[in-house]
């Protein structure tokens, strides 16, 4: 039994319309969607895509729910996933409230901060939930760390060293993923996104500070950045599609240092006084006064499926979704202010004239 | 002379910078052959280049895919039955698409890990080595060089390095996590060759009339120890050399039954099967050779440790090796010369490797900013 068997109190399922059957629905949302209707969260009705191939992938996970090439046939439903590619993300996230769907928009949840925040209101207008698939936000390592930063148990937070990279593996089905114009940017809009609104998250929206790339013409596929909050707290970033990296976020509060690494659901590291120690994030349940014992938590994968309670528990509770535009949008805004200041990212093994000629195609003379 | 030129392996580490070279100088049209989409992401930082997608072990795929290029580059790495076939899928395309001439990146360990002294281009080579690898390269290269119809330049490089090589890439969590290794204390000579230096030799392979009087062996100007080697990466990230363990030589070791299992799994009828069982029965599978492989535990009583690093034969035999290849043949008849020394290019790839785990600046400090002031 794990910690979200019995949560199915509240009413009859969501019915569930998710539009858009790539990959991240074959590989993650659809089994996790799966293990949300076996919770009695949710009913996928009706799955959408351009392609009967990959509605067929996706159908084997909801053999009973109905298959449309065409949005606008779609049949009627509660919420809807939006997991199509970023730039379609506003035009059907309007069109979806339009016919009073809450939403929960795959990252990144539009092409521009300006589009987040029309989705944003029309969801207010709508009386609607507008939640952002950032699925990491349900890793219990990161709610931690977001309580110790919010509780101030080891004081401010000073610094911030966030590295996350690896040889790109993603079954990109086009080669439109790698285009600005199709898939908005590379590696910072990609990964990145995630990183900055879970930054966002902890310490609020950051000033950018310097902000370097490698796209030359194209996108860029390694990026280094530096932020800064109010408070004085500071952030380096580095992220790349290319080689692997120290995969981590360490975080420096003024008495002791975090470390999170990378899809380590549960798993952080505290450094206090010199002194290591590894700490397993998950919740504790007390029987009666002198028994206690840690749930098994969800992992990576289980994430999604938390994600998926979230928003159903948003639209029964009329809460707010633990993933709001107003903090996907920030990070959508961050992206966009990098790639507006963008310089060249040193690329030290160059000849003289390929670097010449990279900060040309760079756009950066 | 710009020639079109399909280049495949163009997402590997010498077709990335191959591709960005070229991209960069415009002195080749190129075409990409990539087996999906997502093999794009390396070249994404250009434009995108002309690419087509194929399946490069299928010779009538890949005629398709390279229709109207006077040239190929074959920088594919594969496993020993990959290699074979991609060769021969190669050669096949070539000759029914018209492609004149073919470079094919062999490898240097066509003799061996640690070559015995005297070994040169034209030392006879075996098949039965321990290292299928090994084994694998001298068969594409007979094949190709039995081969008509085709021009085929055969080059044939040591240890291959620059930015994301195998040989550097992984070495910062290697030291960070006291895993990184020298067999014997590395004292053996490395056979190296700078990724831009392979380039000039793949250059000349495309142009050179003679260049199919192959196979050559290509090298930087020196061939430093593998210690030696190593220094200016590992001082770059800010470790020594005395942050490497020095470890014993391994002797040759028979495939595992994983390895055997994983073999097979790689096969086309494996890839054409394995849909057909559930993710849940493969990683049922997956998880027990990972069991049955690990070493096992004497008992209940002993204290967990970190893992110390081992050497397997082929490593051993490299940092042990004893002789420094010859590079005369592709002196005198293709007129190489390496452009770039290896001093100057362990620099460059210490400089990019520490910039990437933050050892140094992220940013170009020479470029201009439009006024704005450099702060990383």
């Amino acid at each position: 039994m794990n910690g979200m068997e019995t949560v199915n109190v509240g009413g009859a399922p969501l019915r569930v319309l998710i539009v858009g059957c790539g990959a991240l629905v074959e590989e993650y949302q659809g089994p996790a969607a799966q293990e949300a209707q076996r919770l009695g969260l949710l009913e996928v009705v009706g799955l959408v895509d351009r392609s009967e191939d990959r509605l067929a992938r996706c159908g084997r996970f909801f053999p009973s729910a109905a298959r449309y090439t065409d949005l606008d046939a779609a049949c009627e439903a509660d919420l809807a996933l939006i997991a199509t590619p970023a730039r379609s993300h506003s035009s059907l996230a309007l069109a979806m409230l339009e016919r009073h769907c809450h939403l929960l928009v795959e990252k990144p949840m539009c092409a521009s901060a300006t589009e987040a925040a029309a989705m944003q209101a029309q969801a207010d207008r709508c009386g609607r939930v507008l939640a952002v698939g950032h699925f990491r936000r349900f890793f219990p390592a990161l709610e931690t760390i977001r309580s110790m930063i919010g509780s101030g148990v080891f004081g401010p937070v000073r610094r911030i060293v966030a590295e996350e990279g690896g040889l790109f593996r993603w079954p990109a089905a086009s080669a439109g993923f790698f285009t600005r114009e199709e898939g908005g940017g590379g590696v910072t809009l990609d990964i990145g996104i995630h990183m900055l609104e879970i930054l966002v998250s902890w310490l609020g929206v950051p000033e950018i500070l310097d902000y370097a790339d490698d796209a030359m013409g194209g996108v860029e596929l390694n990026s280094a950045g530096r932020l800064r909050w109010a408070t004085g707290a500071e952030a380096e970033i580095r992220l790349s599609w290319d080689v692997e990296l120290a995969n981590r976020y360490r975080v420096e509060f003024e008495r002791a240092t975090v470390t999170w690494r990378t899809g380590q659901a549960t798993d952080l590291l505290i450094e206090m006084d010199g002194v290591s120690a590894p700490q397993l994030a998950t919740s504790r349940r007390a029987h009666g006064s002198s028994v206690e014992y840690s749930l098994p938590q969800h992992g990576y994968l289980g994430a999604f499926t938390a994600q998926w309670k979230d928003v159903v528990d948003a639209i029964r509770d009329q809460r707010e979704p633990r993933v709001t535009s107003q903090t996907a949008g920030a990070a959508l805004a961050l992206v966009e202010s990098m790639y507006g200041r963008k310089r060249l990212l040193d690329i030290p093994y160059l000849e003289p004239a390929e670097r010449l000629r990279a900060r040309q195609l760079a756009g950066v003379q | 002379m710009t020639m079109k030129v399909a280049l495949l392996g163009g997402s590997g580490f010498v077709g990335t910078r191959l591709l960005e070279k070229w991209l960069l100088s415009g002195s080749h049209d190129v075409r990409v052959v990539v087996r999906s989409p997502g093999s794009l992401a390396r070249m994404a930082r250009f434009a995108l280049p002309a690419w087509e997608q194929a399946d490069v072990f299928d010779p009538v795929s890949l005629s398709r895919a390279i229709e109207g290029c006077d040239t190929m580059v074959h920088a594919i790495v594969g496993d020993a039955d990959q290699i074979a076939t991609a060769a021969q899928a190669a050669l096949q395309a070539c000759r029914s698409a018209g492609v004149r001439r073919l470079v094919y990146l062999s490898s240097a360990s066509v003799h061996g890990q640690n070559p015995a002294p005297g070994t040169n281009d034209l030392s006879p080579l075996r098949d039965d080595q321990p290292a299928e690898y090994n084994n694998a390269k001298v068969r594409a290269e007979r094949f190709l060089r039995d081969a008509s119809g085709v021009e085929v330049c055969i080059l044939r490089p040591g240890i291959v390095y620059g930015p994301r090589s195998q040989w550097f890439s992984g070495l910062p969590r290697a030291l960070r996590s006291q895993q990184a290794f020298l067999v014997e204390g590395g004292q053996g000579i490395c056979n190296h060759i700078y990724v831009d230096n392979l380039i000039h030799a793949i250059e000349l392979g495309l142009a050179h009339p003679r260049a199919t009087e192959g196979p050559f062996y290509v090298a930087d100007d020196a061939a430093l120890t593998w210690r030696e080697f190593y220094r200016p990466v590992v001082q770059a990230l800010g470790f020594d050399l005395s942050d490497f363990q020095v470890v014993p030589a391994a002797p040759p070791s028979p495939p595992t039954l994983r390895d055997r299992v994983m073999r097979v799994n790689r096969g086309r009828a494996s890839q054409l099967l394995m849909p057909m069982f559930s993710r849940r029965l493969k990683d049922a599978v997956k998880a027990g050779l990972d069991r049955y492989s690990a070493a096992a535990v004497p008992n209940g009583f002993v204290l967990p440790q970190p893992r110390t690093p081992a050497a397997d034969w082929e490593i051993s035999q490299l940092h042990t090796c004893a002789t420094r290849l010859p590079m005369d043949r592709a002196v005198e008849i293709l007129g190489y010369a390496p452009p770039l020394g290896a001093a100057e290019a362990l620099d460059r790839s210490a400089r990019w490797l520490a910039g990437m785990w933050g050892t140094a600046t992220p940013a170009d400090p020479t470029a201009s900013n439009d006024g704005r002031t450099a702060t990383a």
